[in-house]
């Protein structure tokens, strides 16, 4: 009887009505949509408050949470988007959705020391050594100028968007509390995906120079370290 | 916890928060927005406690829902109260997941014996597994639902002797929802037994566009009903932790704690009430 109550009003809830149960049905969307708000204020911005609300709204009927920690909600939104032709118009939009929805994994992934370069000093064997990615870190390869947009939109009001239309890296730390972004280009993203296979960094190193003869991996190597992209710890040879 | 009133913390209010002198102010947090495995959200609130007492306020239990509670939230709200060992831990009498899905918000239950047993099942694994008891607080009210078999005073009653939980009383659900289904919110709380208050909320409302409902918003100062209700019950149940919630429309720190140090005068029996 219970359950039978519960699925009725649930399924009164999940459409459009009327009255006192309209109240339930607007709290609940209206959670939804506010997380996916906090989750992805660039694509809000993008797409101007009225839009951001129709296309949260629907997304939220579509995928709705399945957990109460609505600080996470929204991880199905880029993937959505990118499947609705109706918003093909904003082709990069599910890309820069993507880096949101990365930022919101980095900023409450768990804490760690990240590796500093002084703590190399001495381990000359880049054959055996092997880092691991510190457990913020975020990266991904996007086919459209997402990174650059994202950036722009980020620190400037909302306005005309001016770029190039080229594939872009992601690179997301978070040494201490606060994310960093910056873009990352191809031989950094062959490396770090290296590392996350489980490569050695000598390994990786060689690997990403003969794909890529004109980068400089030490400085590539020693700018990832600063970043915060590995964790001090778990090193192993 | 000497009763005394505490306020929801916000994070736009953290310096402010950190820096109020007032004695014995304590804060409140909904569980789940820190149920995160790191970041500046659980360092802030690591610094909040270590100032101030706290009260871990959950909002996604779903204790009065078919199924029992979801094993990997319960363990993530025992891994919050391990961490920061809040003062007083709460939930809602409401059910918010169903099916694998969840809804942000907190669904109403009819008073059945099946729902009473229900309930007091989940909130006995809530409180095992937290090794103490819990808060139950009660609901709003917007819709008349046909198949209570019991009063709401004394489900709650009922539902405190069979779990142990003790209660808390949100002073302005009971005015919204007196309001929205025609009952009488200070004979309402008048049937409250004083030992089972372990906590009180008080929240501002909004009418809605219809000019009907009343909703239970946040997003306004505590009405002059709300606070006469209040100051009503406290002088018959004697004081209690109470929580001046705001979720929405978020004013300057300085007025919830105005509204803060209301309540405490209340509390404190500053302010007599009206013969």
């Amino acid at each position: 009887m219970l359950l039978e109550f519960q699925q009725d009003f649930a399924a009164a809830i999940s459409e459009p009505t009327e009255g006192a149960l309209s109240v339930y049905r607007n709290t609940s969307l209206a959670g939804c949509v506010d997380a996916l708000r906090a989750n992805y204020p660039v694509v809000a911005q993008l797409l101007a408050e009225e839009m951001f609300d129709a296309v949260a709204a629907r997304h939220a009927s579509e995928c709705p949470p399945r957990r109460p920690v609505l600080t996470l909600y929204g991880a199905r939104f880029p993937d959505w988007i990118a499947v609705q032709s109706w918003l093909h118009e904003v082709p990069y939009l599910a890309h820069v959705a993507r880096i949101e929805q990365l930022f919101v994994e980095a900023l409450f992934a768990s804490d760690a020391e990240p590796l500093a370069m002084t703590q190399l000093q001495g381990r000359g064997d880049w054959q055996s050594l092997r880092l691991a990615l510190h457990p913020a870190t975020r990266f991904t390869w996007l086919s459209a100028p997402a990174m650059s947009i994202w950036l722009s939109q980020r620190e400037n009001a909302p306005g005309a968007l001016e770029f190039e239309w080229k594939a872009e890296g992601t690179l997301l730390t978070r040494p201490g509390l606060e994310v960093l972004a910056e873009r990352l280009d191809r031989p950094g993203h062959r490396f770090l995906f290296g590392i996350r296979l489980g490569e050695s960094v000598g390994t990786a190193a060689v690997a990403t120079a003969s794909l890529y003869p004109e980068t400089d991996i030490g400085s590539l190597f020693v700018s990832l370290v600063n970043a915060g992209a590995f964790a001090a710890t778990a090193h192993r040879s | 916890m000497t009763p005394a009133a505490g306020v929801g913390f916000k994070a736009e209010h953290f310096a402010e928060a950190l820096a109020a002198p007032a004695a014995d102010l304590w804060f409140e947090v909904h569980a789940e927005n820190y149920m995160v495995d790191g970041g500046p959200r659980l360092a802030m609130l690591e610094a909040v406690r270590s100032e101030r007492p706290l009260s871990l306020h959950g909002v996604g239990m779903s204790l009065a829902g078919a199924a029992p509670p979801d094993p990997d939230h319960l363990a993530a709200l025992k891994r919050l109260v391990d961490r920061f060992q809040p003062q007083l831990v709460s939930e809602h009498l409401a059910w918010s997941r169903l099916d694998g899905r969840c809804f942000p918000d907190l669904l109403p239950v009819p008073r059945t014996n099946e729902a009473l047993s229900r309930l007091a099942d989940n909130i006995g694994i809530v409180q095992d597994t937290l090794a103490r008891p819990i808060l139950v607080e009660n609901p709003t009210h917007y819709l008349s639902l046909a198949d209570h078999s019991w009063s709401e005073t004394s489900f709650l009653a009922e539902l405190a002797r069979r779990t142990g939980c003790r209660l808390l009383i949100d002073v302005n659900n009971v005015a919204v929802g007196a309001h929205n289904l025609g009952y009488d919110a200070a004979q309402w709380l008048q049937a409250i037994n004083s030992d089972l208050v372990g906590e009180i909320h008080l929240a501002g409302h909004t009418l809605d566009a219809e000019g009907t409902l009343l909703i239970d918003s946040h997003d306004q100062p505590i009405s002059d009903a709300v606070w006469s209700l209040y100051q009503g019950f406290i002088d018959r149940i004697g004081p209690k932790p109470t929580l001046i919630e705001r979720d929405g429309n978020i004013p300057p720190f300085a007025e919830l704690l105005a509204e803060r140090g209301h309540a405490q005068d209340i509390l404190g029996g500053r302010l007599a009430l009206a013969a």
